[in-house]
């Protein structure tokens, strides 16, 4: 290694912090349009109901992520480090979501040749 | 003395596959591999949007092709979101136990797909 050790530890911090904040609007975005898609000719007050739940999951998510990255550093016998998903979950959560919208998306495909 | 059970012990971290063992990596190779994940799950995304694009606009494609594009396009989104998920277990866990890293499994799947599309592409607009 080159020695430079804990002195750029805040930077790769800050760098995933980004990321995790551009990764989850891209999330965002593209959630909500294939609730669009799913929705169809579903009542508005669904449409509604659906749209503000998958927001308020996604924001959750990015939140969640964006607070992990300051614990990166905090050693894990640390009693606040508990309080944060500093494990797999959130990873687990964010893949499992993409996973989902792509399976909705294809759903979405099939029914217009429906 | 610390207790294990009570309301001040750390949560035990899931999966058990990667934090049974080893020892706490470097933070910036952690954070890294977290990067990557996102990496990955940025791929899915445009992959989406691929998908989602394919069936809104009126492209001059027969049904067959452009409902085959836009399963295509999901299925590598969703290869993509997977190997994200996969492939940080993977590497978190090479990262405790001080092992090399592994290379992205599900990556040949994507390129195969992306492949398939590209082909199609051509022979559909050849044809047309």
């Amino acid at each position: 290694m080159n020695g430079a050790g804990p002195a750029d530890a805040g930077l790769q911090e800050e760098r995933t912090h980004l990321a995790w904040r551009r990764t989850t609007l891209a999330l965002l975005v593209m959630v909500l349009v294939v609730a669009r898609v799913a929705l169809g000719d579903a009542s508005p007050l669904t449409g509604v109901a659906v749209v503000s739940l998958v927001t308020l999951t996604v924001l959750a998510v990015m939140a969640a992520g964006m607070r992990r990255t300051r614990f990166a550093t905090v050693s894990s016998r640390e009693p606040r480090f508990s309080s944060v998903l500093r494990d797999g979950r959130l990873p687990f959560a964010v893949a499992a979501l993409v996973v989902m919208a792509c399976c909705v998306e294809a759903w979405g495909v099939l029914q217009r040749i429906a | 003395m610390p207790d294990p059970t009570g309301s001040n012990a750390p949560r035990r971290r899931w999966p058990a596959l990667v934090y049974g063992g080893g020892d706490e990596p470097d933070p910036r190779f952690s954070l890294a591999n977290e990067r990557t994940l996102l990496a990955w799950i940025r791929t899915a995304l445009a992959f989406l949007a691929g998908a989602a694009a394919v069936t809104a606009l009126d492209l001059d494609l027969p049904t067959v092709v452009s409902t085959a594009f836009g399963l295509l396009l999901a299925a590598a989104g969703m290869a993509c979101g997977i190997q994200a998920w996969l492939g940080w277990c993977r590497a978190e866990a090479a990262l405790r136990r001080r092992q090399a890293l592994p290379s992205p499994t599900l990556g040949v799947v994507v390129s195969v797909i992306v492949l398939l599309v590209g082909a199609t592409l051509v022979v559909a607009v050849v044809r047309g």
